[in-house]
């Protein structure tokens, strides 16, 4: 999570004017704005006047006659030009007041959707550490502080939690803020109080995870003027365009003042630009500083301020305004800066924050008061001094606001930072009932099923983890490259991904759109296909010598063994927890390259799988998600289900427009899949992941691989709760001394320790036990246990040999089973 | 200070300026915002009046709040009870898919999302729930219930055989 804020840049960065002076000072004389609008008009008027023609000269005299002639030509020129540019400018003057009236009387501004995570929610029982809380109260803007007066503060006191909630506006519906009381023990949630009655279940506000925007990446979030702090407005026309309530959209003084100002600085150091024209300039029009696109600024600014209020002006000015750049999003309006820059909503803001805010109009870069304090603070002491200068406030209090640290939230904070690989996902998959266009400008509320306590988890494991391989392999320093889904075994709600190393970055996508070889990750779906034959099951021996294959192509398939050893006769169990090649390629050729392929869409691969023999040790290239996408309906036993990261939709209003609940098919009957399951089991158990042994206690599943000369690292691995894809590899697709269990295992292995791990619980299959040659022993013969569903007949029981005859007494176990 | 004071109590007046002009920009703007876009609602949304509620058949479902639940996963019970009142269906598998988010491997959960689907005239994908259902299903009682639902969403789907042979088994395991 070591998110640094980004450099501007960008287009909304580029379109944002260089710090510009203030406009002047000066005390001004109040005037009535009523009164200006006539006149305003009366100006129109005059202005009209003087281009109607002059009468033409009533008498002529005889030397003059050519003179006269050649002046009356001259008048009649002057007049056809003079009428064209009357004409001229009425139209452009009615092509303006068009363009003003349509664009401010719409929807001024495209609002993208705002995605959220899941809400975290608290009930008794509800497996909940107190850092996780304590972590997802300060992702959510939750301060902790003394009294809980104000929505989004938290008490923390032993183990008893007092949140003050915010409001929240839900996709079932609006809750109010509320004061919840938690007690934990054990890492559960014990009792949960809500406004002091003692509740069943409650919902804490979700944490922002991202935006849809439009190419210009403008954020914001919208605010009446009732909502803005009186002081903001009053700091804003103090600071910026002290006339505001009385001139008409422009300000002859202000221009006059500017223009003193800049022939005494011999040089342009003042604007004379009113909030109006700000407005104009910003909402209306590109940023070109030609002579014409100032006088349409200046038309635009005078018919805006005929046709609404001060206050919707104002209203307007306050949400268009650009205040910041947060990576690529570009900050506009107060509403989003207050929440930006000091973690609250506007309302919340006191009079220091309020003066940083408006001191960043002059240049949210120049004055960015994360990067550069100092100058963000001389800037908001200034503000607050014209402010007291003009008795907007007292003495004691500039005293206050002007001696106050700059304090401000962590802007790369999770509360404003971006989950790119998942937002990409969100997008993707809300493709299927959206159009892009209504997810980039409807303002549409996106709850997702993020758990950013487990994204979490895996972006700081994935980083660590890497580190920690590059560290001990000098040539791989910066090479390794990750990828990784995590989704809940029983409803496939994507819980965490990311697409890449950096988390931050907004672009390729490992998790969705690098496809790689899957290695031995395609063998289960061999050794499921084979104990769905009918004709194989745990006990099975497999040839696990030498196997030459011909392809269609007449040339040769040999594959080897990791360690490069043949292992001979082995039972098929034995075969898929050590990932035997020769003995899986012999086995995938028996059950037939069809049947294998089927298994595979019947798992949910969309993606053919093409009839060659090199796909049983997985030569096919797939993608972290399309892999997670298999292995889960392995771990939800056979039912296969899309993986979802959309909860449901609402209109910037609330209303809802979808939500998403479970669906699916199962496609292949969960008694086969528990059976597979006891094979990756033994993976963990005994096979190529027994590292996980070394961390956990109980049956978890899972299966490495790794693909030819090493190019890629896998391990899907499934608890009770969650399953995981994980895939470490190069860019360039070159060899890396890494297998599954050394590259990708750990990354799985550290996010779910940090989650916490739940055992898998029994799948209650009758257990027989068998010989080491693979033999079903009679009832009451000791010998290995395996697994065999009731459904599936047995081969004629052997009896007791050599050691196989139990002992006399019988353990608790034999009665089990 | 009074111009403050001014601005946040006044309402918004519009200045109307020119009539010629507003009747020319009217009927442009009437063109330009019959253009603009609207949020394009796909899905489920399927809400219904009341009185198309569904009446309830004996021996099944006769509230979806009843029998006792977790506390957390009865109090969303009983705001899918409440939406369902209201024929609000698109809340009801909201609040149904909440709990079983709580509770995954909850059949009388699947019971009941089964239930809502075939409400929903959705008959394949109750069947999915219910088959889901009686995956979980550690009590006799509600197995069968979910076995007669099933054989519902089998009909209803015109797998009439299927049908049968699920009452068939329900007759068995009673």
């Amino acid at each position: 999570m070591a998110d640094s804020p980004k450099p501007n840049s960008g287009k909304a960065a580029a379109r944002k004017p260089a710090p510009r002076k203030t406009a002047s000072k000066t005390a001004a004389d109040k005037q009535a704005s009523a009164a200006k609008k006539p006149a305003a008009k009366k100006t129109t008027a005059k202005a009209t006047a003087k281009k109607s023609p002059p009468k033409p000269p009533s008498s002529s005299s005889g030397n003059g006659h050519s003179q006269t002639g050649w002046l009356r030509r001259c008048w009649s020129v002057c007049w056809k030009l003079g009428l064209i540019a009357a004409v001229a400018l009425g139209v452009w003057m009615v092509f303006l007041d068009a363009q003003v009236q349509k664009q401010f009387d719409g929807k001024k501004w495209t609002l993208p959707a705002r995605v959220y995570a899941r809400p975290l929610m608290l009930y008794p029982g509800k497996l909940l550490p107190p850092q996780q809380l304590e972590a997802e109260l300060q992702w959510t803007d939750y301060q902790p502080r003394a009294s809980l007066s104000m929505p989004g503060s938290y008490v923390h006191k032993g183990d008893s939690w007092r949140i003050h909630r915010r409001a929240v506006n839900f996709w079932d519906g609006r809750e109010d803020s509320a004061l919840i009381e938690l007690r934990l023990a054990d890492n559960r949630v014990q009792r949960l109080f809500v406004n002091g009655e003692e509740q069943p279940l409650i919902r804490l506000e979700p944490q922002y995870v991202g935006g849809i925007f439009p190419a210009h990446n403008e954020d914001r979030e919208l605010v009446t003027l009732q909502q803005v702090p009186p002081q903001l407005v009053a700091a804003l026309v103090a600071t910026e365009d002290k006339d505001f309530f009385q001139h008409f959209g422009i300000s002859l003084r202000g221009i006059a003042r500017a223009m003193i100002a800049n022939v005494k600085a011999g040089g342009v150091v003042q604007g004379g630009s009113t909030l109006t024209q700000q407005l104009v300039k910003n909402f209306f029009l590109s940023q070109e500083r030609t002579l014409t696109r100032k006088a349409q600024e200046a038309l635009m600014a005078i018919l805006l301020e005929l046709h609404y209020s001060k206050q919707q002006i104002l209203q307007a000015y306050l949400n268009e305004v650009y205040l910041g750049q947060a990576g690529r999003r570009a900050i506009h309006g107060v509403g989003l800066a207050a929440r930006f820059y000091f973690g609250k909503s506007v309302e919340e803001l006191n009079l220091a924050e309020v003066a940083t805010i408006v001191g960043l109009v002059k240049g949210a870069s120049y004055y960015n008061p994360k990067r550069h304090p100092q100058r963000a603070l001389e800037r908001r002491n200034l503000v607050l001094e014209l402010m007291r200068d003009q008795q907007l406030i007292s003495q004691a209090e500039f005293l206050k606001a002007s001696n106050m640290p700059m304090l401000t939230a962590d802007s790369s904070r999770a509360s404003q930072r971006e989950y790119p690989a998942f937002l990409e996902l969100v997008r993707q998959q809300l493709r299927q009932d959206y159009r892009s266009e209504d997810l980039e400008t409807e303002g549409l509320n996106i709850f997702t099923t993020l758990d950013p306590w487990m994204q979490h988890a895996l972006e700081s494991q994935a980083d660590k983890q890497l580190a920690t391989l590059e560290n001990s392999r000098a040539e791989l320093k910066g090479k390794l490259e990750t990828a990784a889904v995590f989704t809940s075994v029983d409803g496939a709600e994507v819980r965490a991904m990311i697409g890449g190393r950096d988390v931050d970055f907004f672009g390729y996508n490992r998790a969705l759109d690098a496809r790689r070889s899957i290695g031995s990750l395609a063998k289960p779906v061999v050794y499921l296909t084979a104990l769905r034959s009918g004709r194989y099951n745990w006990a099975s021996v497999l040839d696990d010598s030498p196997v030459q294959v011909a392809g269609e192509d007449g040339q040769l398939w040999q594959p080897q063994n990791y360690d490069g050893k043949s292992h001979g006769n082995v039972l098929m169990i034995d075969a898929l927890a050590h990932s035997y090649n020769q003995a899986t390629a012999r086995l995938g050729m028996r059950v037939g390259l069809e049947a294998v392929a089927k298994t595979f869409a019947q798992l949910g691969l969309k993606r053919t799988v093409p009839p060659y023999p090199s796909v049983l040790l997985g030569s096919q290239e797939l993608s972290p998600f399309e892999v997670a996408g298999v292995y889960q309906t392995i771990a939800a036993r056979g039912f296969q289900m899309p993986l979802r990261a959309v909860e449901a939709v609402t209109t910037s209003q609330g209303t809802t427009l979808s939500s998403y609940a479970i669906q699916g098919k199962q496609t292949v009957p969960a008694e086969q899949l528990d059976w597979l399951r006891y094979g990756l089991e033994q993976v963990v158990e005994e096979g190529t992941a027994r590292r996980l042994k070394q961390s956990f206690n109980g049956p978890l599943a899972g299966k490495t691989g790794t693909s030819d000369q090493q190019r890629d690292a896998w391990f899907a691995g499934f608890d009770d709760r969650y399953l995981g894809v994980v895939w470490v590899g190069r860019d360039d697709n070159q060899p890396m001394p890494l297998a599954g269990s050394s590259g990708a295992l750990p990354i799985w292995q550290a996010v779910m320790q940090e989650v916490g791990v739940e055992a898998l619980q029994p799948t209650g299959l009758p257990q027989v036990a068998v010989d080491a040659n693979g033999q079903i022993l009679q009832d009451g013969c000791s010998g290995r246990m395996l697994p065999w569903p009731a459904s599936v007949q047995r081969p004629e029981a052997v009896p007791c040999r050599g050691t196989h005859q139990k002992e006399g007494k019988r353990g608790w176990l034999d009665w089990l089973f | 200070m009074v111009g403050l004071a001014v601005l946040t109590s006044a309402p918004a007046a519009t200045d109307s300026g020119k009539p010629w002009l507003k009747l020319l920009l009217t009927s442009s703007l009437l063109v330009a915002l019959a253009g603009c876009s609207s949020v394009a609602m796909v899905g489920n949304g399927n809400n219904a009046d009341s009185a198309d509620l569904p009446t309830i058949s004996d021996g099944q479902l006769a509230r979806l709040d009843e029998g006792s639940h977790h506390p957390a996963v009865q109090a969303l019970l009983q705001r899918a009870e409440a939406a369902r009142q209201q024929g609000n269906w698109s809340k009801v598998m909201s609040y149904l898919d909440q709990a079983r988010q709580i509770q995954p491997r909850n059949a009388a959960i699947y019971y009941r999302q089964g239930w809502a689907n075939l409400q929903m005239h959705q008959p394949a994908a109750a069947e999915q729930l219910l088959q889901r259902g009686l995956l979980y299903s550690q009590d006799d009682q509600l197995s069968n219930r979910i076995r007669a639902l099933l054989a519902d969403a089998m009909e209803q789907q015109g797998r009439l055989q299927d049908a049968r042979q699920m009452r068939a088994q329900m007759r068995g395991a009673s």
